[in-house]
């Protein structure tokens, strides 16, 4: 008798285990990574280690990150042919641009980075998921790696606002 | 920018404790309503996102001036509408955090100059050539921080729309090394969202250096 309990215990055990592994787990915040618009906003000639300092701080594992040229995106914004400061760019002006990317869901967030440390500035546009935006620029400010990492904890910071995936 | 001044008094730490302590549990006032009246200057508002409860408030006691001349960090306070509680605290808590890090700072309103002057780099059209208000004309770093408009309740009371842009300036520069301009709609709100550690880190090496 005890031998056929310990055997049933033994099966539901099994069955209950079977039973949680087959639930679907219910939909939550962040089981799907941020889709982030990155573009690189800096002169052709401009070195790269600011921005790639910047976005080490940036939360990649939780993030899929696109890019698109910048004279490209000037373009689809409507400011081909102006000089227009990207960071006056209105968020409705980057719609076009979003719509050309191919990521694995629609694109939540845009990120316009131009971060120059050999002249000591940097300038961001971060369109949030809730299509507000956030305009950031730091001018005559010595850019070191602790200060791209600050600027990438920054841009991380607008990227999430109103994120529900 | 001067240097090696004296530490916070033992009391002045506890109070800027409590402070910090009393700020997170209002950071969360306020919401991100879209579509309400979105600041002059900035861009257009969002569309429909989430919703959050939000309370009445009080309006906060207008605090007397300070004199920002003598301090390492002064600290200008814009905006639309009389201060609401949860506003004054979030101040509060920032020159508070700032005294832990050993900043010396002080807060007030801007008046209508100094108002009429960050509006304008706020709006992303400032104008250098007349330079800093002469009222702020001191020795330290001159940091305005700007309220979002505040949002109108169904009841009619006022809610927070929290933190909306912020400019830093060096002694004797006429144009901000520190440019913060955030859409009404973005919520840079409370001390716990990463904005005060992060803005106060930048002013504290400023302060240093």
């Amino acid at each position: 008798m005890t031998r056929l309990a310990s055997i049933l215990a033994a099966m539901a055990a099994v069955l209950v285990v079977i039973a949680l592994l087959a639930t679907p787990r219910p939909a939550r915040a962040g089981d799907r990574p941020l889709e982030v618009l990155l573009v690189n906003m800096a002169p052709r000639a401009a070195r790269q280690d600011c921005l790639r300092a910047a976005m080490r701080s940036f939360p990649r594992r939780e993030a899929n990150v696109s890019r698109m040229g910048s004279e490209r995106v000037r373009e689809l914004a409507g400011h081909g042919d102006d000089d227009v400061s990207f960071l006056d760019f209105r968020a409705e002006e980057l719609d076009a641009a979003v719509r050309l990317v191919r990521s694995e869901a629609p694109i939540d967030a845009v990120i316009l980075l131009d971060c120059r440390a050999e002249e000591s500035r940097v300038a961001a546009w971060i369109r949030s998921p809730n299509r507000a935006v956030t305009r950031l620029s730091l001018e005559r400010t010595v850019i070191d790696e602790a200060r791209a990492a600050w600027i990438g904890q920054a841009l991380a910071r607008a990227a999430w606002i109103g994120f529900t995936p | 920018m001067p240097k090696g001044r004296a530490l916070p008094h033992a009391t002045h730490l506890l109070l800027a404790v409590a402070l910090a302590q009393s700020g997170c549990s209002g950071a969360s006032e306020g919401a991100s309503e879209p579509g309400a009246g979105a600041g002059p200057a900035l861009a257009a508002p969002a569309p429909a996102a989430q919703d959050e409860p939000v309370e009445a408030e009080d309006v906060a006691a207008t605090p007397a001036p300070a004199d920002l001349s003598t301090h390492e960090v002064a600290l200008v306070v814009v905006h639309d509408d009389p201060l609401l509680r949860s506003e004054q605290r979030l101040v509060d808590v920032i020159v508070a955090r700032m005294a832990m890090r050993r900043i010396d700072a002080a807060a007030r309103d801007a008046d209508a100059e100094e108002a009429s002057f960050a509006r304008a780099f706020f709006a992303g059209a400032g104008d250098a050539s007349a330079g800093l208000p002469a009222s702020l004309r001191g020795p330290g770093v001159v940091l305005f921080l700007r309220f979002a408009p505040q949002r109108e309740l169904s009841s009619g009371d006022r809610a927070t729309r929290g933190f909306a842009g912020a400019l830093a300036f060096r002694e004797g520069e006429a144009t901000p090394f520190l440019s913060l301009r955030v859409d009404d709609e973005a919520g840079w709100r409370g001390p716990d969202e990463q904005l005060w550690p992060w803005l106060i880190s930048l002013v504290r090496a400023e302060a240093a250096s």
